[in-house]
């Protein structure tokens, strides 16, 4: 009987482990106090940052949650569920989350993009899901009256305070000589990833992970350019909110700024023409030569990140985000070439297969 | 109670069994290896040929990522379109070539200003890439029978490091469209 049953055991601890073992990590990372050495035993909690639209207090579902170890390092595992590819769906595949530790001494804070593969793996928007660092960002605020007590799956909730329209970069163009036209399509998905702002109190701000936009809406939007010898970034506006967020059982409150949706309409941004008719020197190394009335596009990879993409307020005092937009399913650039013989395209980083950028001309 | 324990554990070498005979006997597919790109995106080009007259579709460029010389074998149109045939493969590096990248020649298979210092992709060996700029371009030669708009919209690149050998698959899309005068009729890449 003791063999059967630790037999039936056995086979019942692996039938049970198995679905836990195969859970692909969402977050995985280091946390450390504020002199910089791993704070062990500290729950992390990751939850499905999904928008409000209320000056309410909303609870964010708790997706995984994990307790770093000795060393700091915390794994957050969890397999994709409906709920969780239901709002992916509905943000173009991606997922934001904030990932949130909390003991009596601080809070620690990063938001997250992930996308679930079919590996089955969760990866970040650019590839490869990074390790997160985690430094806490200040002393816990403690209520004398009731002893915090943080643990695995504190509630967060997150509550909208202000919203603001923004101009922000999405891409650019860059036309040397004789160029039937090129565009930049965005949509039918919105495709960025966005800087987010973090404060700890409301008043000082720093750049702390990143969203990312998309919509389901089934409509495009191409700017076209016509003009030869002529390159700049291309613009639209995004919608950015500025949240308030709580952990009450930690007594831990901060702030987060971050973009909410894209608002279709194009507009043109900065020159950087200054980049062009440098293929064959600058660039030399990455150019490719195109024939007469070549058309060429580019599409799903990352494209180059844009500093100061946007600046928003909400009394930062002019808070600078940066922004990464497709080259996706949903965001390609392309070049309808004229009839002359010679026609330069190049990369400031690689072949133009992959590069971050793409400029033009000789 | 020995018996029923017998059967417990004849049950599980019986599972253990069959998951390593799965193992053993799942379709295998070569990995992407060290020519593989990864960062690549979608890549799409059209433009207008003549029908019968050998064209160059060149975007193709190798890097190899890895610390030992890859052996190219063949390149594969793939999901082409009954009619673009193959008619031969070439390679040059790209610091030999004097455009550095040609993405076409809608007329000379391979390019002349190549044609003297291109070699059989067949064989050739890709050594390790010093840095990024390091690559190798792969040079198609193709020809349509007639007037038609004829495309590919993936290439297979099957070659062997040592005894391992790999293919690595580029999201690189062409479309031609003959005859080059017909310029009312739309040439567009395959999306």
């Amino acid at each position: 009987m003791f063999l059967f049953r630790s037999c039936m055991a056995l086979v019942a601890a692996l039938v049970l482990a198995a679905p836990a073992l195969a859970e692909p990590a969402i977050a995985t990372g280091r946390l450390v106090d504020v002199a910089g050495e791993p704070a062990a035993g500290v729950p992390v909690g990751v939850y499905l940052s999904r928008d409000v639209d209320t000056d309410s207090d909303v609870a964010l579902p708790l997706v995984a949650s994990g307790t770093t170890d000795a060393t700091g390092r915390f794994a957050v595992t969890t397999d994709e569920t409906p709920e969780l590819a239901a709002f992916a769906d509905a943000n173009g595949g991606y997922l934001n989350l904030d990932v949130v530790g909390t003991s009596d001494q601080g809070l620690w804070y990063t938001a997250i993009v992930r996308r679930y593969s079919a590996a089955p793996e969760w990866v970040a928007a650019g590839g490869p899901a990074p390790d997160i660092l985690l430094a806490p960002s200040r002393s816990a605020i403690v209520d004398p009256a009731t002893d915090a007590t943080p643990s695995i799956g504190c509630t967060v909730v997150k509550r909208l305070v202000a919203t603001e329209r923004r101009r922000t970069a999405i891409g650019e163009l860059h036309n040397a000589r004789d160029v039937a036209y090129s565009k930049l399509t965005y949509g039918r998905r919105a495709d960025s990833d966005i800087s987010v702002g973090y404060s700890s109190n409301g008043t000082s701000w720093s750049v702390n992970g990143s969203v990312h936009v998309g919509n389901s809406e089934q409509a495009a939007q191409t700017t076209t350019v016509t003009a030869d010898n002529w390159g700049h970034r291309l613009l639209t506006d995004f919608s950015y909110g500025k949240y308030r967020y709580s952990a009450p059982c930690a007594h831990q409150t901060w702030w987060k700024i971050a973009a909410r949706a894209w608002i279709p309409g194009r507009h043109t941004g900065r020159d950087n023409s200054q980049y062009d008719h440098h293929c064959l020197d600058t660039y030399r190394a990455h150019y490719s030569h195109f024939g007469p009335g070549d058309s060429f596009y580019r599409a799903w990879n990352s494209y180059g990140k844009f500093a100061g993409a946007a600046t928003v307020g909400f009394g930062t005092g002019g808070l600078e985000l940066s922004a990464k937009s497709g080259l996706s399913q949903w965001v390609d650039v392309y070049w309808k070439f004229g009839s002359a013989a010679h026609h330069y395209l190049c990369g400031p980083d690689d072949f133009i297969s992959a590069s971050h950028r793409i400029f033009a001309g000789a | 109670m020995r018996r029923r324990f017998t059967i417990c554990a004849a049950a599980a070498l019986a599972a253990a069994a069959a998951a390593g005979a799965w193992l053993a006997i799942r379709p295998s597919r070569p990995a992407p290896g060290p020519l593989a790109c990864p960062k690549c995106g979608v890549l799409g080009l059209s433009f207008r040929v003549d029908a019968q007259d050998p064209f160059t579709y060149g975007l193709l460029v190798l890097v190899n990522s890895g610390d030992r010389t890859a052996v190219l074998e063949e390149v594969e149109p793939l999901d082409a379109d009954p009619g673009l045939r193959l008619v031969g493969a070439v390679v040059v590096p790209t610091r030999v070539n004097p455009w550095n990248v040609t993405a076409s020649d809608h007329h000379d298979f391979p390019p002349r200003n190549v044609a003297d210092v291109v070699e059989p992709l067949r064989g050739y060996r890709v050594p390790p890439a010093r840095d990024n700029a390091d690559g190798h371009e792969v040079m198609l030669g193709f020809e349509v029978p007639g007037p038609g708009r004829f495309a590919f919209r993936r290439l297979a690149v099957d070659y062997h490091v040592g005894e391992t050998r790999y293919r690595a698959i580029f999201r690189f899309r062409l479309r031609v469209c003959a005859p080059a005068r017909q310029r009312a009729v739309p040439c567009e890449p395959p999306r």
